[in-house]
């Protein structure tokens, strides 16, 4: 067994240099980065560099708008995941296509969306503002939005994978005792999925954490109402690159909690 | 309660049109080769695969008759399932999936009884993935009868299970089903289940019934050649006291098993030799009987004996034209101890 093992450890591990070479460069590459952040972090002004009011309030509204926008993605993604997994209608692609979208979009241009639909002169954003007085652009809830926006595949497509990978007969068993398909749902088909519907709420709310391009354009930057942790590295840059690079290392700090928690499930691939 | 049903339905190319019944308190079982709908007739029993034309009706009260457009969901219908690896609920204890039917449907004290006949007071804090092939069976059985249902559907209840086990299982489950009240339907693709766990036979190949009726006329008396392949065997059922079998029909003979109590007997019927003579050998089972029929088949006789009991024995033409059978002709028949295959009921 262990001989067997081991021939065809050796044989798949023999890679020829220039392999070797390439593959070192990129690790390189993704790593040197990192060590710069590491080495330019002014350790020693760390605590006061994280508790001035814009870097506080930029932590904060952070915290609110990705946990907000993470909350969004989940009540509206599981229902749009599980219609994409379980149900068979025409137009299924495009829907899906629709659906992942803003993961290739540059996030600056679904702010561009989100501003022609929901700006005061938008296609829904006029009613919202001449009948309700609702204005999205440039607020809190705008944030929130364009988190959403950008996060919600995310959960979408690690959820999908999740339904479509559970045997569906768990459920027509609990349908023959007695559960209406609302208590399938929540009691049978959503704690099947819980590792995969926790590691898709996790990246929707580190992807909303990160958000910068689609908050900028819908939202603005405005320090308090509009501006998260990502805006605030992009202001502090201009003025103060130690407070920038502080900011940077908790954003880092979180990717790496994820990543880490997650481990490896990431997109539904399972390790 | 009973069930009365008239399936027709498709799936891609398949076409499924069968009719069954299974009254209060019998055990019908579904045997046919895979593939051939079986499951799917359970499936919509149970409600959960709608079928295009006919009627299922439960105690007399459709619960699918596409013509008159009821159908009741499966959560109202009040049929117990058992699925073939069980389908335990991966996230629960047992149980909390033994009380999951209970709490959906709003019936109270048919878990303990439940627990305790299927001896699962042990395991009850335990998850599914804890429990061996057996053990999950029994949770399996107990979460379906735990609903109170008005019959019972079994889908290849011992498929999952290894040889060993499945000899024992398949006898405590036998006498489960003995004991409960409504109709049980079993779908099987080892005669082996349906003879011992059915009063009645419904086989089903290709989407169509093609022969059903009481377990052992359907053992001894296969008209298909699938059945004729897996069965045309002789069934008895009786009592085994010190290793002879008295046969519930009259008769007894000697066989080979450990076993006491009640048992069902199989015996191929290529294992009863016949003889001009009285022969002289060490077969313990040796009497004179009449010829009752001769049936051809491709390649051997099958030649009905008198009884008690009555069995069937296969020979080849050959020693059908040395014999010179001929209904109502004496002959000697004898049968090994050995070549009987005794299992509890």
């Amino acid at each position: 067994m262990t001989t067997v093992k081991r021939s065809v450890g050796q044989a798949s591990t023999k890679a020829p240099p220039i392999v070797m070479v390439l593959a070192a460069i990129a690790l390189a590459f993704l790593i040197i980065p990192l060590v710069g952040l590491f080495v330019e972090t002014p350790w020693g002004q760390l605590p006061e560099l994280l508790t001035t009011p814009t870097a506080i309030e930029a932590l904060r509204l952070s915290l609110i708008t990705s946990m907000l926008a993470a909350a969004v993605a989940t009540v509206l993604g599981v229902p749009l995941a599980w219609v994409l997994a379980r149900k068979q209608f025409t137009g299924q692609r495009i829907m899906r296509g629709i659906v992942l979208l803003p993961l290739v979009l540059p996030p600056v241009v679904g702010g561009v969306t989100l501003l022609t639909a929901f700006g005061r002169r938008g296609l829904v954003g006029q009613y919202l503002y001449d009948w309700f007085g609702i204005q999205l652009p440039f607020s809190t809830a705008g944030v929130v939005m364009a988190e959403a926006f950008v996060a919600m595949p995310f959960l979408v497509i690690t959820v999908e994978g999740a339904l479509r990978s559970i045997d569906t007969r768990f459920e027509q068993a609990a349908r023959t005792l007695g559960a209406s398909p609302r208590t399938v749902l929540f009691r049978v088909t959503l704690p099947m999925i819980s590792a995969s519907l926790i590691a898709g709420i996790v990246l929707a709310w580190a992807r909303a954490l990160g958000e910068f391009g689609a908050t900028i354009t819908f939202a603005g930057n405005f320090p308090g109402v509009t501006q998260t942790l990502p805006l605030a590295v992009y202001s502090a840059l201009e003025v103060s690159r130690e407070e920038a690079i502080a900011l940077s290392l908790v954003l880092l700090a979180v990717s790496l909690t994820v990543l880490v928690s997650l481990r490896g499930r990431f997109l539904g691939s399972r390790s | 309660m009973s069930v009365t049903a008239r399936i027709v339905t498709s799936v891609g190319d398949f076409h499924l049109d069968a009719q069954l019944a299974c009254a209060p308190g019998e055990t019908v079982a579904l045997l046919g080769p895979n593939g051939a709908g079986k499951s799917m007739i359970v499936k919509a029993i149970a409600g959960l695969q709608p079928i295009e034309r006919g009627c299922i009706r439960i105690d007399s009260t459709p619960v699918d008759e596409p013509a008159s457009t009821t159908f009741i969901p499966p959560e109202r219908r009040r049929v117990g399932m058992v699925f073939q690896d069980y389908l335990l609920f991966p996230h629960m204890s047992v149980r909390q999936n033994i009380e999951f039917g209970p709490r959906n449907l709003k019936v109270t004290g048919t878990t303990q009884p439940w627990i305790e006949r299927l001896d699962l007071t042990e395991l009850l804090e335990r998850k599914p993935a804890q429990l061996s092939g057996g053990q999950s069976q029994r949770v399996a059985i107990a979460r379906a009868l735990a609903t109170n249902p008005r019959a019972l559907l079994l889908d290849e209840p011992l498929a999952a299970l290894d040889a060993a086990t499945k000899q024992e299982v398949r006898g405590q489950l036998r006498h489960f089903l003995t004991d409960f009240e409504h109709g049980t339907i079993l779908v099987t693709h080892d005669p082996l289940d349906a003879l011992v766990l059915a009063d009645r036979i419904v086989v089903v190949e290709d989407g169509r019934v093609t022969q059903q009726g009481p377990t052992a006329e359907v053992a001894s008396q296969p008209r298909t050649d699938y059945l004729a392949k897996i069965l045309g065997v002789n069934l008895l059922r009786g009592d085994v006291h010190e290793g002879v079998m008295t046969a519930d029909g009259g008769g007894s003979l000697v066989v080979s098993t450990d076993l006491e109590g009640p048992a069902v007997v199989v015996i191929r019927p290529q294992a009863i030799t016949l003889h001009a003579n009285k022969p002289e050998g060490s077969a313990r089972n040796v009497w004179e009987s009449t010829v009752l029929g001769i049936e051809t088949h491709h390649d051997q006789v099958r030649v009905a004996l008198s009884g008690p009991p009555e069995l069937t024995a296969a020979v080849t033409h050959a020693a059908e034209a040395d014999l010179k059978l001929v209904p109502g002709q004496r002959v000697w028949m004898s049968l090994k101890a050995t070549d009987t295959d005794v299992h509890p009921a």
